[in-house]
């Protein structure tokens, strides 16, 4: 089988993929064959996502939805399976990763952040589950964060969403097994994507990963798209961490 | 990736006359690789490489005991002698004989912490100074979720096995700063001929939530994607491939 058709005749829908990894894992599946949706709050961007991968030969489309809205995820669904008939992958990609310190979080940050990192995982897989359990073949791959594991006392809140999608995953694998959805994760550990790269969290991390660099956007696709291609065909409800050996230490 | 996607590299795969072993070091050759099968049995090993051989693909074979250091040097230095290099080591060897706490003798407990943690650590201090010289090295150890979980049986096996994690992290720590990156990957149930034979395959396939044991075939992907260029970023990790058994049961 050719690089270029791994996901012929697949259709895949990536939340959050207008820009940074979530783009780089649209980029990627479109390589290798997938038409890709690109499930964005921000229609510009993703309509832009789509633009680009048109112009390198790829097929994209942009579909708006906002995460935290179930009827808007149910809208982008019905309208792919109305321009494609099938979907067979989802990647639950949207989060967001505001800065807290304990004493700073106000109750509207802490439920906006449980609304789209958590809420937001809940809600997109229960949408798209039901396509895949008809036809008896899935794969969902959720972003989580080394974060979900280790302490840091500025995103207290993001760290307990993630963790709270860590469990999530492990559920939706042990329900969606026996349909033959295979249900895992993905965490990073720092990925140089463009909001990153503004934050200040970035450098210092950089000194304690044992390879002595971030993760480019591209190097974290790559575990995302094989989690959700058809070589993966034992592996569910497991997370897998890609930190550059961060979470050795 | 390409359909060749390990031209030109070296696989070393232990333990690869059969079983899991064989159809990773298959895979490899398939995806362009010189499969280098290595293995205690060595017509066992002669004989699966002949068979990869008449496929059309590149193989090679080397008799040896994991739980030797000079014969671990002899077959590194025969192997890099007839292939040149080598870019990636499989410690997919292994035993699980049964036993009890009851049972257990000094000699069965020593046996099987020999071939599955011994021997993994001397093979990847033997390969590591190769790999550094080059800058790149893919390492990938063979686990087993018995390593997480409690059950009353194997115990030697289970201890084993979870040493060799904690074994895998040490190199990880050590070797990233090179390039080399060293993982696992922790099957549940697989179906190979040995486990065919055994009273465990059916009742852990009952308990395993997609319904079916894996084949040797599908465990072989998670090794090759970890030893693979694709995998640019992960190190000392394990990944679990059980059909959801380990979540179900954890
Ligand atoms: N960058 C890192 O170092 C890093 C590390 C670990 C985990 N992650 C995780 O990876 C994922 C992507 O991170 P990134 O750095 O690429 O982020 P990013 O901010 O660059 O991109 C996130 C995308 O999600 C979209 N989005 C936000 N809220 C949404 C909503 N309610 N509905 C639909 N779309 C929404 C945004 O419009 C944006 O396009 C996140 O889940 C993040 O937590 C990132
Ligand atoms: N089969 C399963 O369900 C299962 C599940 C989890 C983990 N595993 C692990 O996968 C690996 C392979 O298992 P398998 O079922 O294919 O086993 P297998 O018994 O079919 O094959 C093991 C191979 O290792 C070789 N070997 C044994 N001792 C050796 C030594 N001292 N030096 C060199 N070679 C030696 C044998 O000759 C044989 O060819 C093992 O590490 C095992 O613990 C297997």
């Amino acid at each position: 089988m050719a690089e270029s058709e791994e996901f012929k005749g697949q259709v895949a829908a990536v939340t959050g993929g207008a820009v940074g990894i979530g783009f780089a894992i649209c980029k990627l599946l479109a390589q290798r064959g997938a038409q890709v949706c690109i499930l964005d709050l921000d229609e510009g961007k993703a309509a832009e996502a789509a633009k680009k991968l048109g112009e390198w030969g790829l097929e994209g489309r942009a579909y708006k939805v906002d995460v935290t809205k179930e009827a808007t995820l149910q809208a982008a669904r019905d309208a792919i399976l109305k321009d494609f008939g099938h979907v067979e992958v989802l990647v639950n990609n949207a989060g967001i990763y505001p800065q807290a310190t304990l004493r700073e979080i106000t109750v509207e940050g802490w439920d906006q952040m449980f609304d789209v990192n958590a809420k937001g995982v809940l809600l997109t897989t229960r949408t798209f589950m039901d396509p895949m359990i008809e036809k008896k073949y899935g794969r969902i791959v959720t972003i989580g964060t080394i974060d979900a594991y280790v302490a840091k006392p500025t995103t207290p809140h993001y760290a307990a969403s993630k963790a709270a999608v860590l469990s999530l995953i492990k559920t939706f694998a042990a329900e969606l097994a026996p349909h033959q959805v295979l249900c895992n994760g993905v965490s990073p550990g720092a990925v140089a994507t463009e909001r990153a790269k503004a934050s200040d969290w970035l450098p210092k991390r950089l000194p304690l990963i044992p390879l002595g660099r971030a993760a480019e956007p591209e190097d974290m696709a790559e575990y995302v798209v094989f989690l959700a291609s058809n070589r993966n065909r034992f592996m569910t409800g497991e997370t897998v961490i890609a930190s550059g050996g961060f979470m050795m230490i | 990736m390409s359909d060749k996607e390990f031209d030109g590299q070296v696989a070393v795969v232990t333990g690869a006359a059969g079983g899991i072993g064989f159809a990773i070091a298959k895979l490899f050759a398939e995806r362009g690789a010189t499969a280098s099968i290595w293995d205690v049995d060595s017509a066992a090993a002669d004989a699966a490489a002949k068979k990869l051989k008449d496929m059309g693909l590149k193989a090679h074979s080397q008799g040896l005991d994991v739980t030797d250091e000079e014969q671990i040097f002899a077959a590194r230095d025969a192997t890099l002698a007839d292939c040149g290099q080598i870019d990636i080591l499989v410690n997919n060897a292994g035993l699980y004989p049964e036993g009890t706490i009851q049972n257990m003798t000094r000699e069965a407990w020593d046996r099987v912490f020999a071939v599955n943690v011994t021997g993994p650590f001397f093979l990847m201090r033997a390969l590591m100074e190769h790999m550094k010289a080059r800058k790149f090295g893919r390492m990938v150890n063979i686990v087993t979720v018995d390593a997480y979980m409690a059950k009353q049986t194997k115990p030697h096996y289970a201890a084993s096995k979870a040493a060799l994690l904690s074994v895998m992290k040490t190199y990880a720590i050590e070797l990233a700063p090179h390039g080399i990156l060293v993982n696992g990957v922790s099957p549940g149930a697989v179906a190979t001929e040995r486990a065919k034979l055994s009273d465990w395959l059916e009742p852990h396939t009952k308990k395993t939530p997609v319904g079916y044991s894996a084949e040797p075939e599908q465990m072989a992907e998670y090794v090759l994607f970890l030893a693979s260029k694709r995998n640019m970023f992960m190190a000392g990790e394990c990944i679990i491939a059980s059909g959801g058994f380990y979540v179900a049961s954890a």
